[in-house]
């Protein structure tokens, strides 16, 4: 990271959680996503944690692994690596790997549904170029099957991943190891987002 | 066929996800936050208006920061080592040059999700009109 104090300041709960992370990862470095959330989690990663475990792994239309396409996918057109292969391995865990690549490469000949691909293309000039977007791409959205409650969710997904693309940039993370990546995943599939502990006043995650 | 627990869960859905985006937008402008208050209200103005606004004068978000902060809202890519490092020389904390990433990361997130929302409102209504007529 090019900055060394989300490299190194943390909370005393969230050390040794850290510790517990590179045993499982085998020694390797903490990803930089977790040393960020985690370095006054106050300030940014409780709050923001709690936001996307609600947009990725709360009540919703979209399936779990559809609404992490979603994620894999605005990372991938914002061109921001780290969070594009993060999420698409976990995209791809839950939906099979071909899906996701082929979602992620060409979404128009993808062997996805018609309203994820038609979301998919509102995401990505959403993501992009915002102030473009109009209520006539709403209306082909909705014409292509997406129902207004789909489309708002796929909204939510990409303005929360367009800010962590942007403090992943900002900030310069390293890229992920393969297993690093693999152990990653599979947290994010059996406990989602809300692994920021909730910090107490001495520090200490609870 | 919409139902009325349909109803209430949407509308409780969308009163929890306010209330997180809430939470985030308190949190950067919170007092955990180390660059002066002032100046983080400034930082998000400027990433949500995408650099094209003007803020008041601020010593704080002036040459290598205003740059940083218009660069992180502007781009989710490729934000160049270098503007940290200068932003680092004209005398920014390193600690001030991670909030003001933040702040300029959730301006520029939440100006999408304004615009996304807006853009489903306006069709909405627009339908909704129609129907009536």
């Amino acid at each position: 990271m090019r900055l060394s104090s989300p490299e190194q300041e943390h909370p005393p709960g969230f050390v040794r959680l850290h510790g517990q992370i590179r045993e499982a990862i085998g020694g390797e470095q903490v990803p930089d996503v977790l040393r960020t959330l985690h370095h006054r989690p106050q300030f940014f990663g409780e709050p923001f944690s709690a936001w996307v475990q609600e947009l990725l792994r709360g009540p919703s239309q979209w399936s779990e692994g559809e609404r992490e396409l979603i994620a894999a996918f605005v990372s991938s057109v914002n061109a921001y690596e780290f969070c594009a292969r993060a999420h698409s391995r976990v995209a791809s865990l839950l939906l099979g790997c071909r899906v996701v690549e082929a979602a992620l490469d060409a979404p128009g000949d993808a062997p996805i549904s018609d309203a994820l691909r038609a979301t998919l293309e509102f995401v990505e000039k959403l993501a992009l170029t915002p102030h473009a977007v109009s209520d006539e791409d709403v209306a082909q959205a909705i014409g292509a099957g997406v129902s207004e409650e789909r489309l708002r969710d796929a909204v939510e997904i990409t303005a929360a991943f367009c800010v962590i693309n942007r403090v992943g940039s900002g900030l310069g993370w390293a890229r992920q190891s393969a297993r690093s990546l693999a152990v990653s995943a599979n947290a994010l599939v059996e406990r989602g987002y809300a692994q920021t502990p909730t910090v107490t006043g001495n520090g200490d995650p609870r | 066929m919409t139902t009325g627990t349909d109803t209430r869960l949407r509308r409780d859905t969308h009163l929890t996800r306010e209330r997180l985006v809430a939470a985030v937008v308190d949190a950067v402008q919170g007092p955990a936050g180390r660059v002066p208050l002032v100046t983080r209200e400034h930082a998000f103005t400027l990433a949500r208006a995408g650099g094209e606004s003007t803020v008041p004068s601020d010593p704080l978000l002036l040459g290598a920061a205003r740059a940083l902060v218009e660069a992180v809202a502007d781009r989710a890519h490729d934000v160049p080592a270098e503007m940290v490092k200068r932003a680092l020389a004209a005398g920014r904390s390193e600690h001030e040059v991670f909030d003001l990433i933040v702040v300029a990361a959730v301006g520029g997130g939440l100006t999408r999700r304004e615009l996304g929302l807006a853009a489903i409102d306006s069709h909405l209504t627009q339908a909704t009109a129609e129907d009536e007529v």
